[in-house]
C-alpha cells in the first residue's frame, strides 16, 4: 500500500477540490486519455466540462475571477490530472499559470481574462526567442512606441489560442502585454505537434509592426522582471506537478502489468529486476510530491521559493524520465506498443526537462546559490 | 589488435554511407509519419548485396561477413531505423540459418532468393507468453507422414506479414517428459507453399514504423521433414546462436540510430544561440557533445569485436550481449539529450531529433531485453569463473 505524502493533512477545502478532481481524473479523464494523446486534441465539450468545474483559474481568488482556491489545492490538482492525462494537466497549467496568473496578479480587470478563464477561449505565453532560455536576456522583440516586431518560438498552444500574453523589450526594461493573436502584423509563421503533450502546439509567432495600446499591458511599463520571475517560479511548480503525476502513473501502470504478466513461471513482480524497475517511479513520485509541497506552501504563505522550485523541477522532471523509462521496460515488448499506456509517459516525460528553460538553466543557477557573493 | 578497417571494407563504408544519405535517408520521415514499408529500398539494398550479407558469392550474396555488414548497415540504421531493422533481421535471423542450418536442397532452393532480397525473411520465436522466457513457448509441430504440421501463434514478428519466409521454433517433443529447450526444433516455413499462415494488424508502435511488426498465426501449417533445420531438439540452441549474431545487428542499430541525433545536434549548435551565446562556447554543450562522441565509439569498438569473433568462429557470447546492452543503452541516453540541448527544436514533429528518440527506445527491448542481455553477460561470467 503506498502511503500519502500529503502532511499534515489537507484542509477542508483541499479536500474538497481534491475529491472532485481525483473523481474526474479516474472517472473520466484516465478513459479519455489516449484519444486525447493520439488525436492530439482536447474534445471540445471536455474543455467545457473543465471550465465549468472551474479547473482552468483553481488558485485565483474569487474576487478577481478565479474559483478561489489556494496554490497548493492547484497544483495537487495538477498532478492527480497528470497522472490521468500529461497533455490535459499540461493544458490546463498552460492557461492558468502562464496566462491567467500573471493577468489576475498584474492586470486586474484586462478584458482577456474573463474570456479565458470561462474557458470561451485559450491564451498562450509567447516568451522563449532562441534554444529556450527562460529569461529576460534573450528577448530581442521589441514593443518600443508600442509598435510589437520580433519573433518568439516554442509556443505552448500558440496555435489554438485567441489570446497571448507576450514579453518584449521596452526601453531599458521587459514589459508584458496580452492581446489577441489575430490583430493586424500578427502572424503564426510555423507550427507543429510535439513528442509528447500531443494536444498543445508548438509554435512560433511573428510579429510585424504589431500596434498595442495601453490596454494590452499586464503590469506596468517595464516591469516584465517581477512578471517573469511570477511566471517562472510557479511554472516550474506546475512542471513538478506535473511530472509528479506521470511518475506516479506510469509506476502505477507498470506495477499492474508486472502482477499479472508471468514469464519463467511466476509474475515478473517477483524479479528483483523488476522491483527495482518499479521502485524509481515510487523515488521520483515521492521526491516531487515532498518538494512540491514544500514549495506550494510557501507561495501560498507568501514566502519566495524560487531556489526550491529549480530544485524541485529538476528533481521531478529528471526523476519523471527514469520513472518512465524503467516502467516501459517492464512492459517489454508491450512497452513499445501504443496500445498500452508506457510509451504515452515515457514522451510526455521526455519533453518535461525542456520547458521554462531546461533543466541545465536551472542548475547553472543553482550553482549561483551557494557561490559567495 | 587492428583497428583500422581494411580498404576494402572502408570502400564498403564509404558506398553505404552515399547510398543511405542520398537515397534511404531522405523519405526517412515520411516512411515514419505514414507507416510505409520501405519496398523500394529493400530492392536497392538487394542490389547492393545487402540483404545476403552472410550468403556465400555462388548464392549470390556478398559474403562480406558479420563485420562487413555491421560496418555496412551502421549506414542504414543512420538513415532510416525502420529500413535497418527489416535489413537486419533478414540478414541476421533468416540468410544466417539457411547457411548454417539448412540442407543443400533447401539452400539450392532459398538462399539466392534470400541473398538478393526477393523474397524477405522473419524469425518466428516469441509468443505471447513467451517473451524473455522464450523455452516456455507453445508452438508444436506434430510429425503426420512426411511432414510436420505445426500449430501456435507467434507475436512481434518483423517483417512477418512482408516475409515469404520464417524461421519457426516449434514444441517437436510434446511428451512432458522433456521439457524446455530440449524439446524445441526449428523449421523452414515458405509461408506461400505451406498453407494455413495468417497475420494480425500491424502493432502501432512508439517508433521504427515503417517496419512491419504483426502476430503471426500458424494452423496446422504442414511443411516437408526435410524443412527442419539442424538436428530435432536442437531449436532453442539455433535460436540462441542466430540471436547473438542479431544482437549484434541491433547494437549497431542503436550506434546508427545515436550516431545520427549526435551529428544532427553537432551540425546545428554552431548557429544556435541560447540566453545570448553561441551554443557551441558552452561547457554544458561541449561536455555533453564530448560525452555522446565517447559512448558512441566505445560502444562501435564492442560491437566490432563481437562481429570479429563471430566471423572468426571464437566464443562471443558475452561480447554479443555486452554489446547490445551497452549500445542500446547509451544510444537511448543520446537521443533524449539531444532532444534536451536543442530545447523545444528537439521535441518538435517536424524535427529529426524526436523520431530518433522514438525508434531508438526498442533497442532495449527486442532481441532480448536489456535484462536478458545481463542475465546472458552474468551467465558468462560465473561460467569463466569455473572454467
Amino acid at each position: 500500500m503506498k502511503s500519502t505524502y500529503f502532511y499534515p493533512a489537507p484542509s477542508e477545502d483541499q479536500q474538497m477540490i481534491l475529491d472532485l478532481v481525483v473523481g474526474f481524473a479516474k472517472d473520466e479523464l484516465t478513459s479519455l486519455a489516449e484519444a486525447i494523446d493520439h488525436q492530439g486534441e482536447i474534445p471540445q465539450a471536455l474543455q467545457e466540462q473543465m471550465a465549468e468545474m472551474g479547473l482552468l483559474a483553481i488558485p485565483i481568488s474569487e474576487d478577481n475571477g478565479g474559483a478561489g482556491f489556494d496554490f497548493t489545492s492547484y497544483v495537487l490538482s495538477l498532478a492527480e490530472i497528470a497522472k490521468a492525462s500529461g497533455t490535459v494537466a499540461m493544458h490546463l497549467a498552460n492557461q492558468t499559470t502562464f496566462f491567467l496568473e500573471p493577468l489576475a496578479q498584474f492586470a486586474t480587470g484586462h478584458r482577456a481574462f474573463d474570456e479565458v478563464a470561462s474557458g470561451g477561449a485559450l491564451g498562450a505565453l509567447a516568451l522563449l526567442e532562441d534554444a529556450g532560455s527562460f529569461s529576460g536576456e534573450g528577448i530581442q522583440t521589441s514593443a518600443d512606441g508600442l509598435k510589437l516586431s520580433g519573433q518568439k518560438s516554442g509556443v505552448l498552444g500558440g496555435e489554438d489560442a485567441k489570446w497571448i500574453l507576450v514579453g518584449a523589450k521596452e526601453g531599458d526594461g521587459i514589459s508584458f502585454f496580452a492581446f489577441e493573436k489575430d490583430r493586424a502584423g500578427t502572424y503564426l509563421s510555423e507550427t507543429s505537434k510535439r513528442l509528447g503533450f500531443r494536444s498543445l502546439s508548438s509554435s512560433t509567432l511573428t510579429f510585424e509592426n504589431v500596434t498595442l495600446s495601453d490596454e494590452d499591458r499586464v503590469g506596468q511599463a517595464g516591469d516584465g522582471a517581477a512578471i517573469l520571475a511570477f511566471l517562472h517560479t510557479r511554472g516550474l511548480v506546475a512542471l513538478t506537478a506535473i511530472a509528479a503525476g506521470i511518475a506516479d502513473a506510469a509506476g502505477e501502470a507498470a506495477a499492474q502489468y508486472a502482477t499479472e504478466r508471468k514469464q519463467f513461471r511466476r509474475a515478473i513482480s517477483e524479479f528483483e529486476a523488476i522491483k527495482q524497475r518499479l521502485a524509481s517511479s515510487v523515488l521520483a513520485h515521492g521526491a516531487s510530491m515532498s518538494l512540491l509541497l514544500s514549495c506550494s506552501r510557501m507561495i501560498d504563505d507568501g514566502i519566495p521559493c524560487d531556489q526550491l522550485a529549480r530544485v524541485a523541477k529538476v528533481t521531478a522532471t529528471s526523476g519523471a524520465l527514469e520513472a518512465t523509462d524503467d516502467a516501459l521496460q517492464v512492459y517489454g515488448g508491450y512497452g513499445f506498443s501504443q496500445e498500452y499506456p508506457a510509451e504515452r509517459f515515457y514522451r510526455d516525460a521526455c519533453c518535461l526537462g525542456v520547458f521554462l528553460g531546461g533543466n541545465d538553466d536551472s542548475i547553472q543557477e543553482l550553482a549561483m546559490t551557494i557561490l559567495p557573493q | 589488435m587492428d583497428f583500422q578497417l581494411s580498404e576494402e571494407l572502408l570502400q564498403l563504408q564509404a558506398e553505404a554511407k552515399q547510398v543511405a544519405e542520398e537515397l534511404i535517408a531522405p523519405g526517412a520521415r515520411d516512411r515514419d509519419e505514414n507507416k510505409v514499408f520501405p519496398h523500394d529500398l529493400l530492392k536497392i539494398c538487394g542490389d547492393k548485396g545487402w540483404m545476403g550479407c552472410l550468403v556465400p558469392k555462388e548464392f549470390g550474396g556478398s559474403d562480406i561477413g558479420n563485420l562487413g555488414q555491421a560496418v555496412v548497415l551502421e549506414e542504414v540504421a543512420a538513415a532510416c531505423a525502420s529500413t535497418h531493422v527489416t535489413v537486419s533481421v533478414h540478414n541476421s535471423l533468416m540468410s544466417t540459418p539457411m547457411k548454417k542450418y539448412a540442407s543443400a536442397e533447401l539452400q539450392a532452393k532459398y538462399l539466392p532468393q534470400v541473398a538478393s532480397g526477393a523474397w524477405l525473411g522473419a524469425y518466428l520465436l516469441t509468443e505471447p507468453g513467451a517473451g524473455s522466457d522464450a523455452a516456455s513457448l507453445k508452438t508444436t509441430a506434430v510429425e503426420d507422414g512426411d511432414s510436420f504440421v505445426i500449430n501456435g501463434d507467434k507475436m512481434w514478428i518483423t517483417t512477418g506479414d512482408e516475409a515469404r519466409l520464417g524461421i519457426v521454433f516449434a514444441r517437436t517433443e510434446l511428451d512432458e517428459s522433456i521439457r524446455g529447450p530440449k524439446a524445441i526444433s526449428a523449421f523452414v516455413v515458405d509461408f506461400e507453399e505451406s498453407g494455413g499462415v495468417t497475420f494480425g494488424k500491424r502493432e502501432p508502435k512508439l517508433g521504427i514504423r515503417g517496419s512491419s511488426t504483426v502476430a503471426v498465426f500458424l494452423k496446422d501449417v504442414r511443411v516437408p521433414k526435410g524443412n527442419l533445420l539442424g538436428e530435432r531438439g536442437r531449436g532453442f540452441n539455433i535460436a540462441m546462436d542466430l540471436l547473438n549474431g542479431g544482437r549484434i545487428g541491433i547494437a549497431i542499430q542503436a550506434i546508427g540510430i545515436g550516431r545520427a541525433s549526435f551529428e544532427h545536434a553537432l551540425g546545428l549548435v554552431g548557429s544556435l544561440e541560447r540566453a545570448g551565446k553561441p551554443m557551441t562556447k558552452s561547457q554544458i554543450v561541449q561536455f555533453r557533445l564530448a560525452d555522446m562522441a565517447t559512448r558512441l565509439d566505445a560502444a562501435r569498438l564492442l560491437a566490432l569485436r563481437a562481429a570479429v569473433l563471430r566471423d572468426n568462429n571464437e566464443p562471443h557470447i558475452k561480447e554479443a550481449s555486452m554489446a547490445k546492452l551497452y549500445a542500446s543503452t547509451i544510444a537511448n541516453q543520446v537521443c533524449r539529450e539531444v532532444c534536451e540541448l536543442l530545447g523545444d527544436a528537439g521535441i518538435r514533429d517536424d524535427g529529426i531529433a524526436e523520431r530518433l528518440l522514438r525508434d531508438c527506445r526498442v533497442s532495449e527491448l527486442y532481441e532480448g531485453t536489456t535484462e536478458v542481455q545481463k542475465l546472458v553477460i552474468a551467465k558468462q561470467l560465473f561460467a569463466d569463473c569455473e572454467a
